[in-house]
């Protein structure tokens, strides 16, 4: 790890970190707030309790059976319930850094199940959504993200993986002990 | 554990790496605790004497703004219906109390709603207040002067919220008429308003004891006709200009943003005087505010073609809010032709129905079917609504009790002034 | 908001029916239910031009009360230059003049006409404000229809024709070459006096309003959460045909409506066609949505005059047009062509 540090510019590092936070919130936060429900908007109106239901049933693409099953499923609640947590522990991993691997993988099964939920291939502006995608959606893009967060392994930059020693570093300094 | 101090120094600066991350975590939490929901769900209030007026409020409320947990009334005939109601509208049962301070010793609750008549008000509202609930009470706020100030003390010791049920308030199309129309000064300098409550027929309800040996003197009513015609008798009730007027006037001061300075009123029981009634079944008063405004109010039970409007006649043009449902723009000069303000519900529908052209006495926007005009009793659902959203997220009342103490005290001051046939001082 | 492109299978090209579909694009992590809110639409109306001009306000833009009422007293106005039905207003007067001699007009009514000319000239003729001859002949203006003979329609159609219409552009003038010629702005009128107050009410800083006058003429201005969502439904259609979402743009409806003539069995419409003198057959209704209500209104009569061949042809050589043609075969299903920034179609 020192080897990236070594090779990656400070302005590099800091982004890499940055886009890391920054996606790790959004992950927190839409999770934090299906678990914080039931709520109500600053407005004055009561938020309708979250259930993954009319986004399951509004599902299409190849896998939009088995969505559609699993929201008439009494599945559903743990379902939901399920997602929340993980949005949250994903999002948590990501901003402080920990099992960030960990955290970028489990990121990524998620954002691909959201995308093959609903995969863009209208390529025309859709009621209640902004913008034109063909195929290439918001999610995606996030997810594309995600894979450079991973392959940088940027909890070793500044994140509290750093305080968790590497296996390898471990095993020799037990040798070292040994001797 | 022994380490070295190369290992100490590494372990600090990884440590201080490892938090580099913290700062903007906790100031993006910061930032979403400052704006983002407030956490609670539906606001657990109890009815208390859901009698007719009570029953609208009841109907109107929207389950995802409160939950009816509790009734109490001392007619059992009425927490029947009520319970018909919540039935009707498939939510859960509510448990019953006769009386309120058991409701709110026995039950846990955040709110209350009350609509019991008119001399109970201040002694229930500040009951409820200084158990520290939040109070939607009905209008008039109370029976005396004394009482609206008991309510205001209660909530102010309490820090609880305090809301009389003037629904206007909380009418969408009033919320137009004020600040689109009289605040953005299309009517020009408004000396004069009228305020009109006009209907034909006996206010005396008809009905039957929900038992034959129901007894509700306990409770200060000597026969079961007292309690169900309590409008009717000075002891319980101010008359017209509880019932009716103070609603009026309710406008009027908020619309002038100012209250009476004096009133002169005549009136008395000409059309119907047998069974006992008291009130006045024809009143007529004239309100004085500052700076040369005035406001005329009729109410009579003999003719109801004027049926009721708030009317305003400013110097470039006049605003008539009729019904709770329409409002009338007519320009001084009678040049152009009248504009209408029709206040619509969005739902779910489109904004607009284009076809080919319509002719100028059919609808305009609508779909045929869909309500033209905002329906009168949305305005009740909004009122519950609002009052809930106070509690639970601090969003402001739209009426509040120091308007609703403005409106009370004109009007028991113009019932003494048809008694005493004078002019008085608010 | 991006262009609709007109993707929907069986709509391209030569305008196929409208597919139904309500399939939702969702953003994954944004599942969030909307709140249920108690919103309300304040609208301001006034009768004008014969119908119910209206503008509609969102509820937490009832400050702009004013400048609604502001843009009615200019319609008022608008309609006291433009009627046929009064004596005096600047229309009547070309009416009884320009068959004598030129007359002089303003800046606003020239350029109306001048866009009639146009207009006229790219629909082939479909849209022709000098069709009040024929109007008279079958009885439409008195709203007594009556089967004509076959010389009193030629008679008519001598005194009809934009060609028989001079504008000069130098002195600002108009003058009819022919006797008999009479100009009725009913076809854009309407529209055009949107315009008019859409450009007042951007101007006073109103950037969300929905204008109508009498469902015919519709023009949005701005329009939050997707725009304004307009539903098409022709008095003589059982269901709505479409739903039109709109921001920022124009839609104009004709239809056969309820005023027709009926000899030995046929129905005749009150439209006219200008090209053949007889009122247009087949069309159930045309919808036109452009960035322009004077345009929408006017290429509305056009296309139920010329039918879904006009709609396909006219939209195929003009951009920033979407036409919505309904045959009037008791299907109801209407047929689609081009596109308009601002405005997404939706299915039923």
């Amino acid at each position: 790890m020192r080897d990236l540090e070594a090779v990656l510019s400070p302005a590099q590092q800091v982004s890499l970190v940055l886009l890391r936070t920054l996606i790790g919130w959004h992950f927190l936060y839409e999770g934090y707030f299906k678990l914080w429900r039931p709520a109500w908007s600053r407005a004055g109106a009561p938020l309708a309790a979250w259930s993954s239901s009319g986004y399951l049933h509004a599902a299409s693409g190849p896998f939009a059976g088995l969505f559609h099953r699993l929201a008439d499923s009494s599945w559903l609640g743990a379902v939901d319930q399920a997602v929340s947590v993980a949005l949250v522990v994903v999002g948590l991993g990501l901003i402080v850094g920990l099992f960030t691997e960990a955290a970028c993988i489990g990121a990524l099964a998620l954002l691909a199940l959201f995308y093959v939920s609903a995969i863009p291939s209208a390529g025309v502006p859709q009621p209640s959504a902004e913008g034109a995608y063909l195929f290439v959606n918001k999610n995606l893009i996030e997810a594309g993200a995600v894979v450079v967060l991973l392959v940088f392994g940027t909890g070793r930059l500044a994140g509290l993986d750093r305080l968790r020693r590497p296996p390898r570093a471990r095993a020799v300094r037990a040798e070292e002990a040994a001797s | 554990m022994n380490l070295t101090p190369e290992q100490q120094e590494l372990g600090r600066r990884n440590f201080l790496k490892a938090l580099a991350g913290t700062p903007a975590l906790a100031a993006l939490a910061a930032g979403a605790a400052f704006k983002g929901p407030v956490k609670g769900g539906p606001v657990k209030v109890g009815f208390i004497a859901p009698g007719s007026q009570g029953r609208v409020l009841l109907e109107q409320t929207d389950p995802a703004y409160a939950q009816v947990v509790a009734f109490c009334d001392i007619n059992p005939a009425s927490l029947a219906k009520a319970d018909e109601i919540l039935a009707k509208k498939g939510q859960p049962p509510a448990r019953h109390y006769v009386e309120w301070k058991d409701m709110l010793e026995k039950e846990s609750l955040e709110a209350v709603v009350m609509a019991p008549p008119l001399w109970m008000h201040a002694d229930i509202a500040s009951g409820c207040l200084e158990a520290g609930k939040h109070v939607l009470c009905e209008k008039m706020m109370a029976w005396d002067e004394a009482g609206c100030q008991r309510m205001l003390e209660a909530k102010r010791k309490s820090g609880r919220l305090l809301e009389i049920g003037y629904q206007r308030n909380y009418n969408p199309m009033y919320q137009a008429a004020y600040e689109g129309i009289v605040r953005a000064g299309q009517l020009g300098d408004v000396y004069h308003a009228r305020i009109v409550w006009h209907r034909n027929g006996t206010w005396r309800r008809q009905g039957q004891p929900p038992s034959p040996d129901y007894d509700p003197s306990k409770w200060g009513y000597p026969d079961f006709d007292h309690l169900l015609n309590w409008r009717l008798f000075w002891k319980y009730s101010k008359g017209l200009y509880a019932e009716l007027a103070s609603h009026q006037v309710n406008i009027v001061n908020w619309f002038f943003g100012a209250e009476p300075q004096a009133v002169l009123s005549s009136g008395g029981v000409y059309r119907f005087p047998e069974g006992g009634r008291e009130v006045y079944d024809h009143v007529y008063t004239l309100f004085e505010y500052p700076h040369g405004r005035t406001a005329v109010f009729t109410s009579i039970e003999s003719n109801a073609y004027d049926h009721y409007y708030e009317a305003f006649y400013g110097t470039k043009a006049t605003l008539i809010l009729r019904g709770e449902t329409e409002a009338y723009l007519f320009d001084e000069g009678g040049a152009a032709r009248p504009t209408t303000v029709d206040v619509t519900p969005k739902g779910a529908g489109p904004a607009l129905e284009a076809s080919e052209s319509r002719s100028a006495e059919a609808a305009g926007a609508a779909r045929p079917g869909a309500p033209e005009r905002i329906e009168r009793v949305a305005a009740y659902r909004l009122e519950v609504s609002g009052f809930c959203a106070a509690v639970r997220t601090g969003k402001p009342l739209a009426g509040g009790p120091e308007r609703a103490v403005g409106s009370a005290k004109a009007c028991i001051r113009a019932n003494e002034a048809v008694e005493k046939k004078t002019r008085l001082t608010v | 908001m991006s262009s609709f492109e007109q993707a929907l299978p069986g709509a391209k090209g030569a305008g196929g029916s409208l597919r139904r579909w309500s399939r939702r694009e969702l953003l994954a992590l944004e599942f969030t239910a909307r709140p249920a809110g108690d919103g309300h639409w304040i609208r301001v109306h006034r009768p004008a031009m014969a119908c119910r001009f209206e503008v509609t306000l969102s509820g937490e833009d009832r400050a702009q009360v004013p400048a609604a009422r502001e843009a009615l007293d200019e319609i008022d106005r608008i309609e006291s230059a433009l009627t046929v039905f009064r004596e005096t207003s600047d229309l009547a007067r070309v009416n009884r003049i320009a068959g004598q001699e030129a007359v002089g007009v303003d800046d606003a009514l020239l350029g109306l006409l001048r866009l009639c000319r146009e207009l006229h000239a790219r629909t082939a003729g479909a849209f022709d404000i000098t069709t009040t001859p024929l109007s008279r002949c079958w009885g439409f203006l008195r709203r007594e229809g009556r089967l004509p003979a076959a010389h009193e329609i030629a008679a008519a159609r001598a005194a009809v024709g934009m060609d028989g219409v001079e504008l000069d552009e130098e002195r600002r003038t108009v003058r009819f070459r022919r006797p008999g010629m009479e100009l009725n702005l009913g076809a854009i009128g309407k529209g055009y006096a949107l315009d008019r107050v859409g450009t007042l009410l951007r101007g006073r800083g109103v950037s969300h309003a929905l204008l109508s006058a009498g469902g015919s003429s519709v023009l949005a201005l701005g329009g939050r959460a997707g725009g304004w969502v307009v539903d098409l439904r022709p008095r003589r259609a059982r269901q709505r045909l479409a739903r039109l979402r709109l921001g920022d743009a124009a839609l104009g409806t004709s239809g056969a409506g309820e005023q027709f003539v009926e000899v030995g069995g046929t129905r005749y419409g009150h439209v006219l066609d200008p090209r053949s003198g007889w009122p247009a057959a087949g069309g159930l209704s045309a919808s036109v949505v452009t960035g322009e209500a004077a345009v929408a209104d006017a290429l509305s009569t056009a296309f139920l005059i010329g039918g879904a061949e006009l709609a396909r042809r006219y939209c195929s050589a003009h951009r920033g047009v979407l036409a919505i043609v309904t045959p009037d075969d008791g299907s109801e299903r209407p047929q689609v062509f081009g596109e308009c920034p601002g405005a997404v179609l939706e299915g039923v």
